[in-house]
């Protein structure tokens, strides 16, 4: 070799024209693939994904009309089997869940950390490396990384499924790939700055690690006793006396397409007898105003320098209800003098006053809203909305005599407007922080 | 005429309602510039302000002739910075790392692996370039972050206590390394450090800080010159005065010695000769009891700077 200069030489080559992000974005790709579990974790994902890609080729080997089969089968034993749609909602849940997940945190649990912990930092911003451009680079290496490792061999199973199905099977399948770009995309990179975020805050890989897990699973336990609870009386509040309007329809709200009209109430609320709630309970909480919640708290902790304004002001707005002006609160008016699915999304196709007389006795139903406390639960309600508001309206029509409606979302499920508002909130919130500790270890030192 | 390398307007910098630097104004042509100052004297707060690290509550920083703030981008492309504490990129050997770092100034990656290579190997790092840098030994961590501050080939070169850890044969080959690159390639240094004798043998200007006023800025030439033609004499106690005042008259600077009845007799940039001291001690009558030279060092000049308040 001719590394023998014992010389100090002044370079005298020419330079490169690229961002200064990408020597960051490859730094940590390369990092990345160091970890053997990284790597394993995504051998898996391909390996899944070939998997599949085999089967649909001997499936349509022995069995050409294996599709229309299943789905005439699936109708008769009364499953609500949309086929192709539920095809590929679950197959997000085969790569959201078990792998993306997983593979967020090994990928990125001690990235931002260890610069913190060796002073990395000062060595890129005393160099032409902005903060944003910094993690501009992290953050596209990650997501690059994330979306390469799902949405990838998700599109490779959807190439082949396109490739080698029968006459048709492509203009069923067509909106497949916007419907997966769509929901991952933002998934993968909420989750790179979330995981940054809490790495930037415990500048310890293994803290980050237990931290995200501990959220995700008690966000999820939450999640689920908050939606069993608010089928309970004493938990939903009710609207004022003289009634109220209705607002926030729920299920009515999604109601712009056939498709994501509300769900019959056999299909969607739990059965059972239906609770009333007294005129004077609490006010209830408003997932919906969790974004705003965190964003306000996180200005207000990054102004102070202190995370307490986010501790405390991020709870009252979000446990805070409509009562100040004097109206109901909007899911309760909702669910006001009628029967029918409670919480939905959006904005109400029918905005007629509720009628108003002293023994209105309210219906409540569970809330799928509060299930949006886990981000777990956000997760799959965007994906699986992303997934049914692609559906093309001529294949839902084509498919409107069926028995079934053809559907990935589920009743259960977070609202797909509410999942996209907390994806954002949280994704904002998480730069915003990762700015923040950027700045303060970064510079002041 | 060239643009200085550094200047300093009513530079003010703040934490919180801490002032870490009192309206610095100054200006350093070029060459190798000394900071000295006590501990939280302000001089890594400097440095970090003049890379942008840290935003100036007032005032503006002007490297070679272009403003620190606006033209952040290309002064640290100029800039070769090597901090006082640890700091280097986690999770990489030395020479990638190195090779990284000089990407991210804009080598191609293929130039950035050479010049990786050549720099380790002049700082004496040539054999344990592929371990982990986290892996390294204070002595190797030093020479490696010097190493970091090279590979982009800057024009000016940061260091902020460079032989901060390191034993004497150690503090030797880096202050040699160092030497070598600014006497041999031109960069300019601005060394920032408490250690008088580092200072005293790299560069050729120093200012000294004190609690982020700027207490004196000469040339190191100019600040011990004085000192070097100095004669400390030793007389008896009841004729020190009448020495003193026969000394002034005859336009020669006179300081109290460390000895009782000791007088440091100066004259600005000019030595004072044995037989000039005897004379004027033969018109006073004072007895002589031994001259020597005063040997004043830059330590005196500094800490003269400091009681100057």
């Amino acid at each position: 070799m001719a590394f023998r200069a014992t010389e100090y030489e002044r370079f005298t080559g020419r330079r490169a024209r690229r961002p200064v992000w990408w020597p960051v974005c490859t730094a940590t790709l390369r990092r990345g693939w160091s970890s053997r579990w990284v790597r394993l974790l995504s051998f898996g994902a391909l390996a899944v994904a070939f998997g599949f890609t085999a089967l649909f080729y001997f499936a349509y080997q022995v069995m050409p009309n294996w599709p229309t089969l299943l789905r005439v089968l699936g109708e008769d034993e009364g499953m609500a089997s949309g086929f192709p749609v539920q095809f590929y909602a679950g197959l997000l849940h085969v790569f959201v869940y078990p792998i993306l997940l997983p593979l967020s945190l090994l990928f990125g649990h001690d990235l931002v950390a260890r610069d913190l912990t060796s002073n990395a930092l000062e060595t890129y911003f005393s160099r032409p490396v902005s903060p944003a451009a910094y993690v501009l680079g992290r953050t596209l290496a990650y997501t690059g990384f994330l979306l390469l490792t799902t949405l990838g061999p998700m599109l490779w199973i959807w190439a082949f499924d396109a490739a080698t199905g029968p006459q048709g099977r492509f203009g069923e399948i067509a909106f497949v790939p916007l419907a997966l770009i769509q929901g991952l995309v933002p998934v993968a990179l909420v989750l790179a700055l979330f995981i940054q975020a809490v790495s930037s805050v415990t500048r310890s890989g293994v803290w980050t690690n237990l931290a995200v897990i501990v959220l995700f699973f008690f966000g999820f336990v939450a999640g689920q006793i908050l939606y069993e609870e608010s089928d309970r009386p004493e938990v939903v509040s009710v609207p004022a006396a003289s009634g109220g309007r209705n607002e926030a329809e729920p299920a009515a709200a999604a109601a712009t397409t056939p498709a994501q009209a509300p769900v019959p109430a056999e299909e969607t609320a739990d059965n059972g007898p239906e609770p009333t709630v007294p005129a004077d309970a609490p006010p209830r909480i408003r997932p919906d105003r969790l974004p705003l919640a965190l964003l306000v708290g996180a200005a207000l902790a990054l102004v102070g320098g202190d995370p307490t304004p986010l501790l405390l002001a991020a709870p009252t707005l979000l446990f805070s209800g409509d009562r100040q002006d004097g109206r109901p609160p909007a899911a309760a008016s909702a669910a006001v003098g009628r029967r029918g699915p409670p919480a939905g999304a959006g904005r109400s196709a029918d905005r007629r006053p509720a009628p108003a007389s002293p023994e209105e006795r309210i219906v409540v139903h569970h809330d799928p809203r509060l299930l949006a406390v886990s981000i777990t639960e956000v997760i799959r309600g965007w994906c699986l909305g992303c997934l049914d508001r692609s559906y093309p309206e001529e294949v839902r029509r084509a498919q409107a005599g069926r028995r079934h409606r053809f559907r990935a979302t589920e009743p259960r499920q977070v609202p797909v407007d509410l999942a996209r508002n907390v994806l954002l909130g949280l994704g904002g919130l998480s730069l915003l922080l990762l700015f923040a500790r950027l700045r303060r270890q970064g510079t002041v030192g | 005429m060239p643009e200085p390398v550094l200047e300093l307007d009513r530079l003010v910098v703040r934490y919180g309602s801490f002032t870490a630097l009192h309206g610095l104004s100054a200006r350093f042509a070029g060459g190798a510039l000394g900071l000295l100052g006590p501990n939280g004297a302000g001089k890594s707060s400097l440095l970090r302000c003049i890379l942008g690290l840290v935003r100036p509550a007032a005032g503006t920083v002007r490297v070679a002739g272009r403003d620190a703030r606006r033209a952040r981008s290309e002064v640290r492309r100029r800039i070769g910075y090597m901090p006082e504490r640890d700091s280097f990129v986690p999770g990489m050997s030395g020479v990638r790392a190195l090779a990284h770092l000089a990407e991210v100034c804009g080598f191609r990656p293929d130039d950035a692996m050479l010049r990786a290579h050549d720099v380790l190997h002049f700082v004496g790092l040539g054999e344990e370039r592929y371990r982990e840098v986290a892996g390294y030994s204070v002595g190797m961590r030093q020479r490696w972050k010097l190493a970091a501050a090279l590979v982009h080939d800057p024009d000016i070169l940061f260091l902020d206590e460079p032989t901060n850890g390191l034993d004497p044969r150690g503090r030797a080959r880096m202050l040699t390394v160092i030497d070598r690159v600014r006497r041999e390639h031109g960069l300019h240094l601005i060394l920032a450090s408490h250690l008088l004798p580092d200072v005293e043998r790299l560069c050729d200007e120093v200012w000294v800080l004190d609690r982020g006023r700027l207490k004196m800025a000469d040339s190191l030439e100019r600040l011990t010159a004085a000192a070097r033609g100095a004669k400390r004499v030793r007389t008896r106690p009841e004729a020190a005065a009448a020495l003193a005042a026969a000394a002034r008259a005859a336009g020669l600077v006179v300081a109290d010695g460390a000895a009782e009845a000791e007088l440091v007799l100066t004259r600005p940039e000019a030595e004072v000769a044995p037989a000039e001291v005897f004379a004027l001690a033969a018109s006073c009558g004072a007895p002589v009891l031994g001259v020597r030279p005063a040997a004043r060092s830059l330590e005196d000049a500094f800490l003269e700077a400091l009681e100057g308040d």
